[in-house]
């Protein structure tokens, strides 16, 4: 397989801090005008925009890797990658039950619209999805792979939910095949100060929030990234 | 005093160590990237991170004991690393203020200048 080039880190309108227009079938629509081989939609701590997602990278002829952005019990975000939309739905299933009840105000925090293939509001959810599930980071992993997925690390080198913030580094009780920068440069220098690995591979998206950013940065997964597994 | 002595005046329950190290001011904060360079040694150090990865920066750092506080539990990974580098360990379910307040008494330290 050629390398592959994708953004694989977007919100939608699920997630509360992400703007109400930018739905699943939006970003996926974007993505593909931009010229990527594939997209992730990755929302916080849910899989429920993925079926438009998917129903929409079918149309458009792009790949969709199935993603959820996994706000861990030590408030570090892991990206988990699955090879289908039903895995992943099971996966966010799970996730839900370790979300706390935290009261949620959608004027406060944002509404969690859940949309269908022609854009229309389904459903919205009732737990806010930017908080901490009770899974540590390890038991995330552990989950993730057990069902055949594969963890991330999101934005390592961030200054805040990220590896470096919370952890001051690379966790010493899981790896990870690879991770997601935010600053390459910044990366580079924790590679050089022995708090990131090198030697892995590494992605660099988006992490859109809104329409305008969907796509603005993307990876190339190269021979031998361990994500290709998922998307053959 | 040392680490035994406060946890016995305050009521820690203890989860690693020896409890023989002397205790020369308190650290507390929960994202190790701001614990970095900024815990000292011989501070006790009250948290709610129980990774493996607070005993690490706990032993560079030099601090004399770390506190899990809220309840929260060492993961075993953690409590084995602290006995392999000597790192005492103990937890209290007093939240993170009361403890580092409580602990900062016992210790008669003196308050900060505004």
């Amino acid at each position: 397989m050629n390398a592959l080039r994708g953004d694989l880190h977007v919100h939608t309108c699920l997630s509360p801090c992400a703007d109400d227009d930018l739905t699943p079938v939006t970003a996926v629509g974007l993505a593909k005008l931009a010229g990527a081989d594939v997209v992730a939609v990755t929302d916080h701590n849910s899989a429920r925009s993925l079926p438009a997602a998917k129903a929409a990278a079918d149309a458009y002829g792009i790949l969709l890797l199935p993603g959820i952005e996994v706000n861990c019990a030590e408030e570090i975000h892991l990206l988990c990658y699955f090879a289908d939309v039903d895995t992943a739905l099971r996966f966010g299933d799970a996730l839900y039950d370790a979300l706390p009840a935290f009261p949620y105000d959608p004027a406060v925090w944002g509404r969690q619209l859940v949309t269908d293939e022609n854009e229309e509001i389904t459903g919205e959810v009732e737990k806010l999805l930017t908080g901490a599930v009770t899974l540590t980071l390890s038991e995330t992993a552990q989950l993730c792979r057990s069902m055949g997925g594969i963890p991330v690390p999101a934005h390592a080198d961030a200054d805040s939910y990220s590896l470096f913030s919370v952890l001051g580094g690379w966790p010493m009780d899981v790896d990870f095949d690879l991770y997601e920068v935010k600053f390459p440069e910044r990366a580079e220098k924790l590679i050089r100060a022995g708090l990131l690995p090198g030697g892995k591979p590494l992605l660099t998206n988006s992490d859109a929030h809104c329409a305008d950013a969907v796509a603005s940065r993307m990876s190339e997964l190269g021979e031998g990234n361990p994500l290709l597994r998922l998307l053959r | 005093m040392t680490t035994g002595e406060l946890a016995a005046a305050c009521g820690f329950t203890h989860a690693a160590g020896d409890g023989a190290r002397e205790i020369e001011g308190i650290f507390t904060g929960d994202l190790l990237s701001w614990a970095m360079g900024r815990a000292k040694e011989g501070d006790a150090w009250f948290t709610v991170m129980g990774n493996v990865n607070t005993v690490a920066v706990a032993a560079l750092a030099d601090c004399a004991c770390a506190v899990l506080c809220h309840g929260a539990q060492w993961d075993a990974e953690a409590v084995r690393k602290a006995g392999m580098q000597g790192v005492e360990l103990y937890v209290t379910e007093l939240p993170e203020f009361e403890a580092s307040y409580l602990a900062a008494v016992t210790l008669e330290l003196p308050p900060p200048s505004p």
